[in-house]
């Protein structure tokens, strides 16, 4: 293949899957055809199949992608040297902004979708590591329950972030009760959301 | 009432606890009528002497549902003087009545889904039990009231999920949920562990009825 072959080879095939990305995020994942992933990537059906041997093949690679999506976001935030107030503000914040930068990929990284029920293995692992090493009071004995908690809140938080229209949710106003129920010390939790403020305003 | 009466009503309740039972594990579109009446074990003339479509039973089955469990949470969360031992006590009377009629619970609110499709009545539930410990000054004004609120009610949601596959205690729940509420840590620890020795969710309200506390 010629490189502008290659290159427009490349284009199509990355159409195709911002499309399937896009759609994904709908409310019915399930009710999607190649039809309509070509007809929002603008090419013929006959050029998808181009591209993927099979809708599975196509669905395989999207889930591929939803996959490093999740892993990226856990190795962004939750590394070693950060505490855990400093690793959930951040990421929040972070979150928050892909609600405005990039929300198909947040919908779709995050299994925002409608009937869904999606597991985030490779951040949930990092999360309860986090929260067994780290110095704090703890609320609740149980911490794997305490992780399954800070997913359904997170994913219940960010997609009424992604849904609302009228009033304005910051993350800040998940941040603190989040930060509690984790166990972190208020005060840590105060510095912590200072901190990722800052760190906001020096991007902007 | 004569039998054939009494046969009628039995058939229906086999019908409806057989319809259920599958809706808690499987999306409606996916049920059909021969399923439901193989688990019922009655015959398929049978269902559409009770029901025109599943669609019909299912919902003769959700409202109900949904309505006798959002009445008996009310009537527990407002059915104590004390509101921290309150929710303590509709939190486990929850899970209790998880641990004897799981299908009511799942079907109630909507677990099968893990997507927040059930707010309403809950969430005015709980965002009254809240008003009250923000009013008694038990915590204070948060900044987002509807935000706590909704992550409550999904920790809840996520807790009865983990709790078919993994034994969750009721207390550790209810920490959590005082944790999202603010309560105080040395408060939360002295009155979370009632949870633990709630009745049932329905034998719990029943209870509340009696003494005439209705929220």
């Amino acid at each position: 293949m010629s490189d502008r072959r290659q290159r427009r080879y490349d284009e199509i095939h990355e159409r195709i899957i911002r499309a399937g990305i896009r759609l994904h995020g709908g409310p019915a994942p399930a009710e999607i055809t190649v039809a309509d992933i070509a007809e929002s990537a603008d090419v013929a059906v006959a050029t998808f199949y181009n591209h993927f041997e099979s809708f599975e093949a196509f669905r395989d690679e999207i889930g591929e992608i939803q996959q490093g999506h999740i892993s990226n976001f856990a190795a962004q935030y939750f590394t070693d040297d950060r505490d855990l107030g400093t690793a959930v503000t951040t990421w929040l914040s972070g979150l928050w902004r892909g609600t405005e930068d990039f929300p198909d990929d947040l919908r779709h990284a995050l299994h925002l979708h409608a009937g869904e029920a999606g597991e985030w293995t490779a951040l949930e692992d990092e999360i309860h590591q986090k929260l067994v090493s780290s110095d704090r009071h703890r609320p609740q004995q149980d911490d794997e329950l305490a992780t399954v908690t800070l997913r359904a809140a997170v994913r219940a938080a960010v997609r009424h972030r992604l849904d609302e229209t009228e009033t304005v949710t910051e993350w800040k106003d998940v941040a603190y009760p989040l930060l509690r129920m984790l166990g972190v010390d208020p005060a840590d939790a105060t510095d912590a959301v200072s901190a990722a403020r800052s760190a906001e305003l020096e991007r902007v | 009432m004569d039998r054939r009466e009494r046969r009628r009503i039995e058939m229906r309740q086999r019908l409806e606890r057989a319809a259920m039972e599958l809706m808690v594990e499987h999306p409606l579109e996916d049920i059909s009528v021969k399923d439901i009446t193989d688990r019922a074990d009655v015959a398929s003339t049978t269902f559409y002497a009770h029901f025109d479509t599943k669609e019909q039973l299912a919902e003769s089955l959700r409202v109900p549902v949904r309505e006798e469990f959002t009445s008996a949470v009310a009537q527990c969360l407002f059915g104590h003087s004390d509101p921290l031992v309150a929710l303590a006590m509709t939190a486990g009377a929850v899970f209790a009545e998880m641990d004897r009629d799981p299908v009511f619970v799942r079907l109630a609110l909507n677990l099968r889904d893990d997507v927040d499709a059930f707010g309403g009545p809950v969430d005015s539930g709980l965002a009254a039990a809240y008003d009250r410990l923000i009013e008694t000054g038990v915590v204070p004004e948060p900044r987002n009231r509807q935000m706590v609120v909704m992550m409550v009610r999904e920790s809840v949601r996520a807790a009865l999920r983990r709790h078919v596959r993994h034994p969750v205690k009721a207390s550790d729940f209810t920490a959590i949920a005082f944790a999202f509420f603010n309560v105080p840590a040395e408060l939360a620890a002295d009155i979370a562990p009632q949870a633990d020795d709630a009745p049932p969710l329905r034998d719990l309200a029943g209870q509340l009825v009696g003494a005439g506390t209705p929220g």
